[in-house]
């Protein structure tokens, strides 16, 4: 079927609704449509049949939840979806698509499904349905475009059919993830869909908002199939008001903006197929120009390049920084979530991620940490590293449409980078750098950036998607070349029309004051045109300078958000090159004001957790690290679970304390990581929300207490699999297991986990605790241990490690 | 202190403990912050039903209700309104964001949301019982599944009843995890002679965890 050569000549009809029509004819609301294509195929047949003869051109086979997750054990798939497509072609219809809804499960970190789960589950339906004849696919009804993507993927990978997707939206003009129609519309094309647009939820004119968005940007055709009208419930029937007359009417008002593509979705009949038909009969679809911008998208969010001076904050990422290191050695996710929402809440726009160190394994580690910063924050996120494999992976899995970071004029390294970039819809930053090295002269960087948009646009990649970066070297080695750089980037925009991006913190290395020359430099490449800068955010000095650029470009209209900041302000004029010794004394004598004279243990147990980090800072002037744990944090952290177990605090309270004495702890290990000293390490933990079950924020709070004293807990995080509670166990040879379960239906995971450890010979003891265990479930399960809340999840533990 | 506050209170716990005033304002925060980001939705429809020796049969759908509990609930009661409503995947990600730097505004933000959830269904209640008084009828309290003997297995075939999936995003886990996580289903009957009275529902004394349980209310 060549979709694009059909709707050059005409307007392409789909069918109305096949759910709606079979309630009416005494279908239950519960029941499984799809079954009826193997129980009762004759009266599918006859729905199809009258859409046909109502004029459609193609009929979607009745497969809408014909996958595993909704047909359960009792039917195959691919009996299911032959039977479904075998009843469209029996209808005659000219074309025949494999309808593919949503899942009916929340994908990951929302929900349970992993995204390789959900592409294997739409992978299975997709091939069945082109080994069943199908002659196109279409992926609707889809909320989450996280699903969309893993949906498209599957369908693009295993078949070789045409693929339609459209997403539903709210009134709102969101879908219930929060995505809306830009977002949607640049990360299906990305991924290279056949056709994209709206169905289901409303009816077309409330739709046209979204449309029209979609018609502005899509470069592919788009596609509308509207409910006849939002849905009213009266009673026990529900209601679609549109008549054939009444929804026609507005679906044509689309259709002349340039929608090639139309249908019915929930409550539309063969009779409004019918007037869809005649209306458009003798129609040449409208070619709308599609407006072009260089974007980037999370799931919920577009960052576009249009002329604002794009921040991308480059703190995720391990070069020269032992914490990070040491937070990806440790799977430390806490440190990595700290450094993407406080980078966002500076102003960075987009975040670049990078894993890269020697001794991981850099592809499944930078699959983890997308995934991470990707659950807490919807800024795009742009993947930063060296290697092809590691850059593929992590594309994949990517929830929206990413920036990939980086390629270079080598051939080899065109070759590995271009494909992928194409396959999930990327932006790239592209290095005008090739075998020679980085040419010395504007000109010659200019030739590269030349080169690799020829190449690009041999891999159909569109020139808007090129970030070039001109580079920038230090100013302390090669001092000639700075204005080059600038140069470049005039010449690049001027001559090639191309984006730039550049990674300013290189110019200043090896000279003092350094932020003085970068930010001074990144004001200079804004005056050449900079598009998008890759810096640290939370830099008061690019801060201040960013907030200026913000008002000189016409961004920050009425100077609004610059008068508002600082107009009362007083600049910091702390020298920046000052010894660690005289800072921390500086720091702690303007926190022993703050504080007013508390001491540790009180700042602890009034849970003043904003003022133990400089207290601490202060006691360790005078006393090891150690001793500052054995002598304060712990009596302290006693003191307040007493109070706690008397009734004296709640929860809230307790946590202030426990979050006042894990402030204190980062200062403690930070200085022990910079001297070098071994701390005791502490009895291992191993902790986890069992297979099923989501809820972890008691766990979290346990394993808070728990590293307040010591413990060395080790977090596998929720939902966990059996097996990988097993191999943790073993890998780290643990003694003692927390395992959490909220819910009746997942104490039999705890169970089977219990068991596997048990099977498993491994010597582990198991405590458990959760809103529905007591002591009998405990028992139940075969723990040793049941805590009622997290303060007897510590005194267990402390029991049980001192007792042996 | 107003009603929806001291109902977040509750489910952090609380007991008359002394409240610091910036505990009391990072609470008024998070209840804020939650009205002001989360979008509740629902979706409810009324069946007719049929007292059968199997159970209760939802005329027109492929639910049957069983045990005693929902028995004596629905006494009296010719149909049943079932309701499904959430506050989004909105609420969860807002609780899962701060869970990794600031766990006690998480917490916080967490029993905000199931005070928002329940006031809304609240809400919902009442104007489904001002619409059935017109028309000369009671309404039950709500009863959802879990409740007393009634089954949580039905969760799926109540979604699947009101389409919730489509309608407002309500899904449900094989482990009958109701996500997003934040939302609520519950059951409520109709009918000339329906018990309106909350004596043996949404009432601590009834509830098979009133041993145990550290959010109980502290006046009937």
């Amino acid at each position: 079927m060549d979709l694009k050569k059909i709707l050059n000549d005409r307007i392409l009809i789909f069918d109305g609704a096949m759910g709606t029509m079979l309630q009416q004819s005494g279908l239950k609301p519960g029941e499984l449509p799809e079954l009826l294509n193997l129980e009762n195929p004759a009266i599918v047949e006859k729905i199809h049949r009258a859409y046909v003869e109502a004029g459609a051109d193609v009929v979607s086979a009745n497969t809408f939840q014909a996958h595993e997750l909704k047909l359960g054990k009792k039917n195959s798939v691919e009996d299911v979806v032959s039977a479904g497509i075998d009843c469209a072609r029996r209808s005659g219809a000219t074309y025949v698509a494999l309808d593919v809804g949503p899942l009916g499960q929340l994908l990951e970190p929302m929900g349970t499904i992993s995204f390789e789960t959900a592409y294997n589950v739409f992978k299975r339906q997709m091939i069945a349905g082109e080994n069943a004849g199908a002659d196109l696919i279409i992926i609707e009804t889809v909320s989450d475009p996280y699903e969309a993507k893993a949906a498209v993927l599957a369908a693009k990978e295993n078949t070789s059919l045409p693929v339609i997707c459209t997403m539903t939206f709210q009134e709102d003009g969101r879908t219930f993830v929060g995505c809306d129609p830009l977002t949607a519309t640049i990360l299906l094309q990305g991924l290279g869909v056949d056709a994209l647009g709206v169905n289901c939820s409303v009816g077309p004119e409330a739709l046209s908002p979204i449309v029209r968005t979609m018609l502005q940007y899509a470069k592919v055709p788009v596609v509308m199939q509207a409910n006849a009208g939002m849905p009213v419930i009266r009673g026990d029937k529900t209601h679609y008001h549109l008549s054939a007359e009444e929804y026609v009417t507005e679906v044509m008002a689309l259709v002349r903006q340039g929608v090639k593509i139309v249908g019915g979705c929930c409550g539309t009949t063969p009779a409004h197929i019918r007037m869809l038909k005649e209306q458009t009969t003798l129609l040449r679809p409208v070619c709308p120009d599609s407006t072009i911008i260089t974007a980037c998208t999370s799931g919920t969010k577009t960052v576009v390049f249009d002329g604002a001076l794009i921040e991308i904050g480059e703190r995720l990422n391990p070069t020269g920084k032992k914490k990070m290191q040491q937070a990806l050695r440790d799977g430390d996710n806490a440190f990595i979530i700290d450094e993407a929402i406080a980078q966002t809440e500076a102003g960075a726009r987009v975040l670049d991620v990078n894993v890269g160190l020697p001794d991981i394994d850099e592809p499944a580690v930078l699959v983890k940490t997308i995934k991470t910063v990707q659950g807490v924050t919807n800024a795009p996120i742009q993947i930063d590293s060296a290697d092809p494999s590691a850059l593929n992976a992590a594309a994949r899995i990517y929830n929206g449409c990413p920036i990939i970071n980086s390629l270079n004029g080598k051939q080899d390294v065109m070759d590995a980078v271009f494909p992928i970039a194409k396959k999930y819809g990327a932006l790239i930053v592209c290095l005008t750098l090739d075998e020679n090295g980085i040419p010395p002269t504007a000109n010659g960087r200019l030739a590269i950036a030349r080169r690799i948009r020829d190449v690009a646009r041999d891999y159909e990649i569109p020139d808007e998607n090129l970030l070039i970066d001109c580079l920038v070297l230090t100013a302390s080695a090669q001092q000639s070349q700075v204005k080059e750089t600038l140069l470049a980037i005039r010449m690049v925009k001027a001559e090639l029309g191309l984006k730039t991006v550049l990674g300013v913190s290189n110019v200043s290395f090896g000279l003092p004051k350094r932020e003085l020359i970068n930010s001074t430099f990144l004001s200079a490449a804004y005056g050449a045109g900079l598009d998008a800068a890759i810096i640290n955010p939370l830099s008061p000095e690019y801060r201040r300078v960013l907030d200026a650029i913000r008002v000189l470009n016409n961004e920050d209209k009425n100077a609004v958000a610059y008068i508002e900041k600082y107009a009362n302000s007083e600049i910091d004029t702390i020298a920046a090159a000052v010894s660690p010794t005289h800072c921390a004394t500086a720091k702690a004598a303007a926190a022993g004001t703050a504080t007013g004279g508390l001491t540790l243990f009180e700042i602890i147990s009034q849970g003043r957790k904003d003022q133990t980090a400089a207290k601490v800072e202060e006691l360790l002037l005078n006393s090891p690290p150690l001793d500052i744990v054995n002598n304060e944090f712990i009596p302290a952290l006693n003191s307040v679970g007493q109070r706690f177990e008397k009734g004296e605090l709640f929860l809230p309270q307790l946590m202030l304390c426990a979050q006042a004495v894990q402030n204190g702890f980062t200062v403690i290990k930070a200085r022990m990581l910079s001297t070098g000293e071994k701390g005791q390490s502490g009895e291992k933990i191993l902790l986890a929300t069992v297979q099923g079950d989501i809820h972890d924020i008691g766990k979290n709070i346990v394993k808070m207490l728990l590293e307040n004293y010591g413990f060395d807990v080790i977090d596998l995080g929720k939902d966990v699999p059996i097996e990988r509670v097993v191999s943790a166990a073993k890998d780290h040879d643990v003694r003692l297991i927390g395992l959490s379960s909220l819910m009746t239906t997942t104490v039999k995971s705890m169970k089977e986990t219990i068991a596997a450890v048990r099977d498993a010979k491994l010597d582990c003891a198991f405590l458990v605790g959760g809103a529905v265990l007591n002591e009998e479930y405990a028992k139940f399960v075969g723990a040793e241990y049941y805590a009622k809340d997290a303060m007897d999840g510590v005194a267990i533990a402390n029991r049980f490690f001192n007792n042996g | 202190m107003e009603q929806s506050k001291s109902e977040v209170l509750r489910y952090l716990g609380f007991s008359n403990q002394e409240l610091s005033q910036e505990l009391n304002n990072l609470i008024d925060e998070c209840m804020a912050m939650m009205h002001e980001e989360v979008k509740p939705r629902h979706v409810c429809r009324t069946f007719g039903i049929d007292f059968k020796k199997t159970g209760i049969e939802v005329i027109g759908s492929i639910l049957v209700l069983q045990g005693d509990d929902i028995l004596s609930h629905l006494a009296g009661c010719s149909n049943v309104v079932l309701l499904a409503a959430t506050l989004g995947v909105t609420a969860d990600t807002l609780i899962r964001r701060y869970e990794g730097v600031d766990i006690t505004r998480a917490l916080i933000l967490d029993a905000c949301a199931t005070q928002y959830i329940e006031e809304y269904c609240d809400h919902v209640e009442e104007e489904l019982r001002n619409d059935a008084t017109k028309c000369k009828l009671k309404l039950t309290p709500r009863f959802s599944p879990g409740y007393g003997d009634l089954p949580l297995n039905i969760q799926p075939e109540i979604l699947a009843a009101l389409d919730a999936e489509k309608r407002i995003g309500l899904t449900c886990t094989g482990n009958l995890i109701l996500l997003p996580r934040k939302s609520v289903t519950a059951l409520m009957g109709q009918g000339e002679h329906a018990i309106q009275s909350r004596k043996n529902c949404g009432n601590c004394k009834s509830c098979s965890k009133r041993d145990t349980c550290s959010f109980k209310r502290t006046q009937s």
